[in-house]
Order: C-alpha cells, then sequence, then structure tokens
C-alpha cells in the first residue's frame, strides 16, 4: 500500500527545519518469512529510500 | 552498575528531564505545558465515539478508513501531528497494534497508553507470537481469524476499529461508544 509523501524519520529526529519528504510504504510481511513461524502477518511502514530495488 | 532499566519509568523521565534543563534544552515549565497540550481531552472517550459513528453510519466508516485524519478532524480533531490510520476488525481478521521501537500511538483519541504498551515485553512479543499475547489479554481468537499486527512510528499511528457487538441494533451511538474499550481501540480486547 502506497501512502502520501511523509517526512523522512531520520531527519525528524535530528531536527532538522525542512525534513525530506519520501514516499511512505506500508509493507506487510508474513510473520513465518521475519521469524520462521507464525501465521499472522506484520506490517511496518518503510520509506521509499529504506528499499532496495528487487 | 545500575541499569537504566532498573529505575521506575517516572524517575527515568524525571532523569532526562532534568539533563535538558540542565543543559538548557527546555525548562520545567514548558515541559509541563507540552504535557498539559498533549493530555488536553486526550481521552479513549474520542475513539470510541469514532468507533461507535463507523457502526452506524457507513460513510462515517469508509471516510475512516480511508482518510484516518479526516475523519478525526470530523469529532474536532483537526490537528493530529501524524498520520492516522484505522484497521478494521472482521470475523476473518482481526488487528492488534503495537510500537516496537517505543511507544507511538494516537494519544488524543485513546488517551495517555497504559503502561504495558510500553513494556518491552508487549514491543517485543507482539510481532513475534500475537495469538499468545492477545490470550493473556483474555483475547482466544479462533484459529480461522488472521491476525494483522500493525507497528506505528512516530509519523503513522493506527487505531483498530473493532466489530459491533452482536444484539446491539437498538443502542443509540452514545449507547454504542460507551462499549468501546481503549483496548479494543488497541486490539487487545474485543471491543
Amino acid at each position: 500500500m502506497a501512502l502520501d509523501r511523509w517526512p523522512l524519520p531520520d531527519d525528524s529526529a535530528r531536527g532538522i527545519a525542512r525534513p525530506r519528504e519520501e514516499t511512505c510504504y506500508a509493507v506487510r510481511f508474513a510473520a513465518a518469512d521475519l521469524w520462521g513461524s507464525g501465521d499472522h502477518t506484520v506490517t511496518v511502514d518503510l520509506w521509499e529510500s529504506y528499499l532496495d530495488r528487487p | 552498575m545500575t541499569g537504566h532499566d532498573d529505575l521506575p519509568a517516572a524517575a527515568r523521565a524525571r532523569r532526562l528531564e532534568e539533563r535538558l534543563i540542565a543543559a538548557g534544552l527546555a525548562s520545567d515549565e514548558e515541559i509541563d505545558e507540552f504535557l498539559t497540550k498533549l493530555y488536553a481531552n486526550a481521552s479513549p472517550v474520542n475513539g470510541a465515539r469514532m468507533a461507535a459513528r463507523a457502526w452506524t453510519d457507513p460513510r462515517y466508516r469508509d471516510l475512516l478508513l480511508s482518510d484516518g485524519n479526516a475523519a478525526a478532524a470530523d469529532v474536532g480533531f483537526d490537528e493530529l501531528s501524524y498520520q492516522l490510520r484505522v484497521v478494521a476488525n472482521s470475523d476473518q481478521v482481526h488487528n492488534v497494534i503495537v510500537c516496537t521501537l517505543c511507544s507511538c500511538y494516537p494519544v488524543s483519541l485513546l488517551g495517555p497508553s497504559p503502561g504495558w504498551y510500553k513494556s518491552f515485553a508487549y514491543r517485543s512479543r507482539t510481532v513475534r507470537e500475537p495469538r499468545a499475547v492477545l490470550a493473556e489479554f483474555g483475547l482466544t481468537l479462533p484459529d480461522t481469524v488472521r491476525i494483522r499486527v500493525w507497528d506505528s512510528t512516530s509519523e503513522a499511528r493506527y487505531m483498530v476499529l473493532p466489530m459491533r457487538p452482536a444484539g446491539t441494533g437498538a443502542l443509540d451511538a452514545g449507547q454504542l461508544a460507551a462499549l468501546v474499550t481503549r483496548n479494543g481501540l488497541i486490539g487487545t480486547a474485543p471491543v
């Protein structure tokens, strides 16, 4: 799920007055892929620059 | 050596405040003013009203699930400093929110966060074994219900829209709102 452009936490956390803005994605992982077990999912918000191109 | 984890949270917070004040970064008055503003009108009653309205008004439900900030503004919270996302429970999906990093959470809509929400145990275990964590809260979900865990950040905070309990057809919005608990809005209770 792609969300709006949103201030990059790496900048906001440093108190930068005009933080960079990037598209933020809510990315859903299967627990089994993260931990090797579990039938639930875990969704985390990832900004564009956190993601690698496959 | 005494680790910071051995200190009660309030004492740890006070030490941090003292460091900020000593460094000239903030005064006691400024900290108090910030906290007063943060907690003014902050109550799970607000989130409960939004949930109850979504149960009775399909258009509001659509707004709540597609644009949480607009739905919050509609009930008077037009200055949320974060993106609000509301996720709906169904008989097939149960949602639960956590902040694995710290304790991010929509304070104005849910009230001050409970101590357990900030605990390391809740933050670490909810993403690993949510079914077991929920069972410890007294919420045992059938195996057929899928669990979705949402990890909040400072920028994006989640609220759960619980399912409307059966047999509540005759209740008005106020009575429905009274059924909704803070834990229901976090996802650790059915409603």
